[in-house]
């Protein structure tokens, strides 16, 4: 999968998720960036992003990942 | 060893001195010495309880990390198939599940014993009488030692990222236990995560002018918390507390806002100085609080008082229960039936264990369960109804941009925040219903409250609280008062410092009070 792919699925979960239909990541957009992004949100976020991609996240990464480009950068490890 | 006494100023002047000149390489083994030095001091019949939970979980870190490195070399020298590496993966995960467990089990022991056994045979006691049973309970009640709230928890969180695979396990046992024991953060946090604190520690320091001038400044601060402001309210406040039948009406409520300043002013002035002297060796520990009286709302609150204690429940508690199967199976379950509860119940679920947890943390009294509960109802209740929010928002966007708007968040937040503090500052739920019922009987004394307060009392309260405000608005602000400062001319910057530690010496007065979180 591309990582243009990839920007372009989590481009619909953010905005599903934050209920937000201007979101647009980019590599560098963190929780700073959007208003709702915080801890109780996070785990919403990161559920959806497993479902659609059918991969796990550990709680290694469910805690460090910093910003959306970490976020992608483990989607490609793993698939 | 209370930080704002003479003792302490010579046992730090001496570290600092030691610290200094003696080899970079073995710079840590001075602040380990002072370290236990420091507990010793305060709690040498307590100082066992630290040993063994940090060589519990030095212990349990270093075996996860041996079944690490094997697993790794296994892998790494036979060719699995992909069926075969994850069933050997599940066996050794489930090897290193069971070890985290028995560290965590066997450090966390101590802490349920020593804190919580009274509160527990109290309750069965109470239970029993109710059935006519003959149950004595007042026997069973320990001493808690000094700091255990805060230094099991630190432990407990480094044997859980060693097993999360965050970083390795420390080898050197020494160094781990300066770790859990550093001086400045073992009795009252902040709750510093082994990563963030290890390079400074170890890896030796240069006196730096800058890092020593900042580290003064913030104890400057801290010490005019303390003693001007929260010594002085804890005197009024406390005879507020021990009469409760003598006040009534705005006294009460002068007293809980009062208590709000008290609390505050003693717990962020003990983290200043705390700050302070590690900045003045070099070592960055946690901040734990950010301006937290200004928050918009509770979980905003939540953000910014006692930061490395939510940043700990966050990590090793809220998550992992989000994640965990049942939380997940309720999300599962609701996802193609209804978004909004997929998406909002195993918040909730996983919010409500959280916050009668971060509750009973605090103490073994129902009061201070309730408390929890008390803060985390307000966060489940604004979850759940976050879209009324949204749709207040969106139709009143004008408004919500004003100040006025913003102004009143802050307010309500603050009154929200004091209805838990009648819960939190007596800590037994008989006087905390007391002390809230009589704020609304009828008053016939007036201000009686401030008639007690001395008039040096009140200008000491009055300047440093209208310091504490200028200081959090400041950091609203994301203002830097020390960048500031340090433009002042030299002479004239350590003439005001010289002049704040004379108007302490003089205002303050009296015996040297202990910080409030000590209890904890």
């Amino acid at each position: 999968m591309k990582r243009e792919e990839i920007f372009e699925k989590l481009n619909e979960i953010f905005r599903e998720v934050f209920e937000d239909d201007e979101i647009s990541v980019t590599d560098t957009t963190s929780a700073a960036d959007i208003e709702d992004w915080d801890s109780l949100t996070h785990i919403t976020l990161v559920s959806s992003v497993e479902e659609e991609f059918d991969i796990k996240f550990s709680m290694k990464d469910v805690i460090g990942m910093k910003n959306v480009g970490e976020m992608v950068d483990i989607i490609m490890e793993d698939k | 060893m209370i930080f704002t006494t003479f003792k302490f100023l010579l046992f730090f002047a001496i570290t600092f001195g030691i610290y200094y000149i003696v080899p970079k390489k073995v710079q840590w083994l001075v602040l380990l010495v002072a370290s236990i030095y420091f507990y010793l001091c305060a709690s040498v019949k307590y100082a066992i309880f630290v040993i063994i939970a940090s060589f519990i979980t030095y212990l349990g870190a270093r075996i996860i990390d041996k079944i690490s490195s094997k697993q790794a070399t296994y892998l790494e020298q036979n060719d699995l198939s992909k069926e075969q590496k994850k069933a050997y993966k599940t066996k050794i995960e489930k090897r290193k599940k069971m070890v985290i467990a028995i560290t965590i089990l066997g450090t966390l022991s101590m802490l349920l014993v020593m804190k919580y056994t009274g509160f527990v045979l109290e309750n069965i006691s109470a239970l029993a009488n109710v059935f006519h049973l003959n149950f004595e309970s007042s026997t069973w009640q320990f001493i808690l030692p000094l700091g255990i709230s805060f230094y099991t928890f630190m432990s407990i969180g480094y044997a859980i990222d060693v097993y999360r695979g965050e970083y390795p396990a420390e080898k050197n046992f020494l160094k781990y236990f300066l770790f859990v024991s550093y001086f400045p953060h073992i009795l009252q946090g902040p709750m510093d995560k082994y990563n963030d604190l290890s390079k400074d520690l170890f890896e030796g320091k240069k006196f730096d002018y800058e890092n020593a001038v900042q580290g003064v400044y913030l104890i400057v601060i801290g010490v005019i918390k303390k003693m001007l402001i929260a010594d002085k309210l804890a005197e009024i406040v406390g005879i507020v507390i021990t009469n409760l039948d003598q006040y009534y009406g705005v006294n009460i409520a002068i007293a809980i806002v009062f208590y709000a300043i008290q609390l505050y002013a003693d717990f962020s002035g003990y983290m200043d100085i705390a700050i302070g002297c590690s900045k003045m060796l070099g070592i960055r520990i946690a901040e734990n609080f950010d301006a937290p009286y200004f928050s918009k709302s509770i979980a905003e609150y939540w953000r910014r008082w006692h930061i490395s204690l939510g940043a700990w429940f966050r990590d090793y508690v809220y998550y992992p229960i989000l994640r965990g199967n049942s939380a997940q199976k309720i999300r599962k379950h609701f996802k193609d039936k209804n978004k909004y509860l997929a998406n909002h119940l195993p918040t909730v679920f996983a919010l409500a264990i959280l916050w009668i947890l971060i509750g009973f943390w605090h103490g073994s009294t129902w009061a201070f369960i309730l408390y929890g509960m008390y803060h985390g109802s307000i966060i489940i209740l604004s979850t759940l109804l976050s879209p009324v929010y949204d749709k207040f928002h969106e139709k009143f966007a004008w408004f919500v941009k004003t100040k006025l708007y913003g102004a009143f968040q802050i307010l309500r937040t603050f009154c929200l925040v004091l209805v838990g503090y009648f819960l939190f500052c007596i800590g037994d739920l008989q006087p905390a219903i007391q002390m809230f019922t009589n704020m609304f009987k009828q008053n016939l004394d007036g201000f009686k409250i401030i008639e007690k307060i001395s008039q040096e009392s009140i200008i000491c309260v009055s300047v440093g609280t209208i310091l504490l405000i200028i200081l959090d608005i400041l950091t609203i602000c994301k203002i830097n008062l020390y960048e500031k400062f340090r433009k002042v001319p030299f002479v004239l910057r350590w003439v005001i410092y010289g002049s704040a530690m004379f108007a302490i010496i003089m205002f303050a007065g009296g015996k040297a009070q202990e910080f409030l979180y000590f209890q904890f």
